[in-house]
Parts: C-alpha cells; structure tokens; sequence
C-alpha cells in the first residue's frame, strides 16, 4: 500500500516528505557502508563513493514509497 | 572474470538508483501534489433587514443550527404597531374609495335629472308653441272682427296681451332649457371628474392597491423581525448580545454552511496543465494526518490577485524589480470537493491541507463507468 504524501512533524517543525526520506536514506545508506567496511565487502564495488550515493538514493525513494510517502 | 564484476555490481546499482529515481520524477510530474492548501466553506453573513433591540437570542457560539431555526428576534412591537397603522389607512382607503363611488351616482342622479330638466323645458316650450298658435289666431280673429263691430277694442288689447305674453313665456322657456342644457353640460363634466378621480373600479383602485401595499410592506416588515437561520450551518464567533441594537443591513452574525465544504490546495502553475476537472483527489488534513480523505478536482481558479500592474503614483502601473535568477512559480487555487467525510474528522474553515491530485484519473474513471453495464 502507498503511502499519501503528507507533512512530517518533527517536533512542531512540519518538513516535506521528501527531505525527511531523503535524510533517512542518507543515514542507512552511511550505516550500510560501515557495515560494508566492516565485513570487508566493499573491495566488491569499484568506485565505494558512487556506491554510497547510489544506495541513497535506493533507499530514499524506497523509505519515501513505504513508510514517508512521497 | 573477476576483474569486471566490481564494475558490473556498481554499475548495477548506480543502474538501479538511477531507474528509481527517475521512474519517482515520473510518478511525481504525474501525481502532483501540494502543501499548500486549506479548508473552505461558504460563510453567511446573517444581516437583520429591519432595525430594533434585540429580545429573544436562543443560539450560543458554536452551535448548529439548521436552516429556518430562529436565530434571534428584533422587538416587534414598533412593527406590529406600524402593521395595524398600514391596516386602518387601508380601511380608510376603502372607505375614501366608497364615497367616491357614492360621489359617482350622485353625479349621475344630476345628469338623470338635468336631461329631465330639459325634458320639461321642452314640453314646455311645446306646450308654449300651442299657446302661442291659439293666442296668435284668437288676436288674428279679434282684429278681423273690430271693424265689423263684433267686437270690443278691449278684447282686442286682451288677445293682443295674451300673444304677446305667451311669446315672452317662450322666450323665458328656451332661457330655462339652454341653462338646463347648460347644467347637464356641467353634470356630465363632474361625474367624469369624479370618475378621474377615483380611477380603476374594485381591486384595480390605484387608492386601493397603494394601502394594500403599505400593508405587505407592514407585513413583511413585520416577519423581517424574526430572523431565522438561511443555511444549514455553525454558528460561529457570535459577537451578539441578547438586548443589543440589531440595524438593517448590518451583519450580525456569520453561519459556516456546513454542505459547502471544500479543499482549496494551491498548486504552482507548472502543475496546473495535469490537473484537469474530475481528477481524483486525496487530502491530507494537518489536524488528521492520518486520515486521508478522497474527493475529486470540482474545477480550477482563472485568476489570481497581482501585485504588478496596479495603478500606482500619477496612475502610472506599478511593478516591482524582480530578480532573475530565482523566479517564484505563481500559485493558482484548485478546488477539490470531498466525496466522503468520516464522521470522526471535523471540519473547520482555515485547516492546513495537503492535496494530492492523479492526473488522468478523470478520464480513466470515465472509461470504467462506461465499460460497466
């Protein structure tokens, strides 16, 4: 089921949906890399940097599809 | 082998990331969507049309009403007393009106009688002519006869006297039937004075029709005293005191209606080509996030205020400097009529809204409405 867009308060501070999947798959992206580093899987990728920009994005709209709404 | 597979597994996902992201542009430039929105409805400015105190309020701030239940009540006492004002000149009317007619058939009595009175003085006068004819031959007679001796110089004066008499008698006869004449000339002028006057018979009476009309006037201004509810609706920010001076054409109070609920979401105006009448609709209220309601796209502003253009000093059009680099996307209002409303969401005229709109939905739903039989 899709989410409908709608305004995300944080604290009294209503963000669009966009920045706040955007932040989220900033983050899990950042964590998947330390995680990649960690298990010493990032010596499959070629370039870590465009892997970590990729991955944001995959996440962002993932997070914003599923649970944000955008 | 092994060389390329880092390539091929970052090269997938860069692959992927940028599918995604342009297939959610897609999805965006086709549902657009806006923050900028709120909740509107028609609001009734209840206004009194007659002017007085204020001496029955029933309603509090906030309530509801529904339409034709009592607002309020103006004193009516200074109505009722014009009303039964209006209803004795109306009387008085009729009765003005009846002793013109009266008036009439009196007038008419004297031009019944005038043409009997010329009646008369021309029997008369006929009566007269006899006279005349006999007294003419009896003076004629006596003159013949004198010189015979069969008659008396006296009796000859007698006759003569007696014609000349009787033709005097005529002339006073015919005076008397010109002033008749004269008199039913005058007759006839009053009675179509009188009728001038009293203009169109019955119901049609100017007279009539003006006092009956002061007495509506009365009537209705006597109704306009209670004032009842025009629409279904809230009550709302009643400033309104029991004992209060209500005056005519003033706004007393304002009733939210409650059956024209609406979403207005303010797209930016490189959305509004997708959007077209019937479009579905989803709204998200700030007050019940997660509470999405369905409605459709009811119809799309065609204008904006400007700030540009406006007569400014000596009438010269004013237009503020713009910077043009950075250019704002003018906002234009889409109203979006709410199909369903759950009992659990209320609204309130002003909430936040958020609108999404699926463009083309309006003409897929035609599509299905048609295939179904």
């Amino acid at each position: 089921m899709e989410k409908i867009p709608h305004d995300v308060s944080v604290g009294g501070f209503y963000l669009s949906p966009i920045l706040v999947s955007g932040l989220l798959g900033v983050l899990a992206a950042l964590l998947t890399a330390r995680l990649l580093d960690r298990f010493r899987l990032s010596r499959y990728f070629a370039n870590p940097p465009v892997v970590i920009i990729s991955l944001s994005v995959i996440y962002s709209v993932f997070f914003g599809v599923v649970f944000v709404g955008i | 082998m092994k060389k390329y597979s880092k390539y091929i597994l970052t090269g997938g996902l860069v692959l992927i990331a940028v599918l995604l992201l342009v297939l959610q542009f897609w999805r965006y430039l086709n549902n657009p969507w806006t923050r900028d929105g709120t909740v509107q409805a028609d609001i009734i400015q209840v206004t009194p049309r007659v002017s007085g105190q204020v001496v029955k309020l029933p309603i509090r701030d906030n309530q509801f009403v529904k339409a034709g239940e009592l607002l309020f009540q103006i004193d009516p006492r200074t109505y009722e007393a014009a009303l039964a004002e209006a209803n004795a000149q109306y009387e008085e009317a009729i009765d003005t009106y009846n002793a013109q007619r009266e008036n009439i058939l009196a007038y008419e009595a004297r031009l019944r009688e005038s043409s009997a009175a010329i009646d008369q003085a021309q029997s008369n006068i006929n009566a007269l002519e006899a006279e005349i004819t006999k007294a003419r031959a009896e003076y004629k007679r006596q003159q013949e006869l004198l010189p015979q001796r069969a008659t008396s110089v006296r009796s000859l004066q007698a006759a003569q006297a007696e014609f000349e008499s009787s033709v005097e008698y005529r002339a006073g006869a015919e005076a008397r039937l010109a002033k008749s004449l004269a008199s039913l000339e005058q007759s006839q002028a009053e009675l179509a004075q009188a009728r001038a006057q009293l203009g169109a018979l019955g119901i049609d009476n100017p007279g009539v029709r003006a006092a009956l009309a002061l007495v509506r006037q009365a009537e209705l201004n006597l109704e306009y005293t209670t004032v009842t509810a025009p629409v279904s609706g809230y009550v709302t920010n009643l400033d309104f005191r029991f004992g209060d001076q209500a005056v005519a054409n003033q706004p007393a109070l304002s009733i939210v209606d409650v059956s024209t609920y609406r979403v207005e979401g303010y797209f930016r105006e490189t959305f509004i080509r997708r959007i077209s009448p019937g479009d579905q609709a989803i709204v998200t209220l700030m007050a019940y996030p997660y509470r999405p309601l369905h409605g459709y796209v009811e119809s799309i502003g065609w204008g904006i205020a400007q700030r540009d253009g406006t007569a400014g000093n000596d009438l010269l059009p004013r237009v503020d400097p713009t910077f043009e680099w950075i250019r704002l996307a003018q906002r234009i209002p889409v109203r979006v009529h709410l199909t369903e409303i759950p009992t659990s969401v209320e609204l309130r005229v002003g909430f936040t809204s958020s609108v999404l709109v699926m463009s083309g939905s309006a003409s897929a739903e035609e599509d299905d409405t048609a295939q179904t039989p």
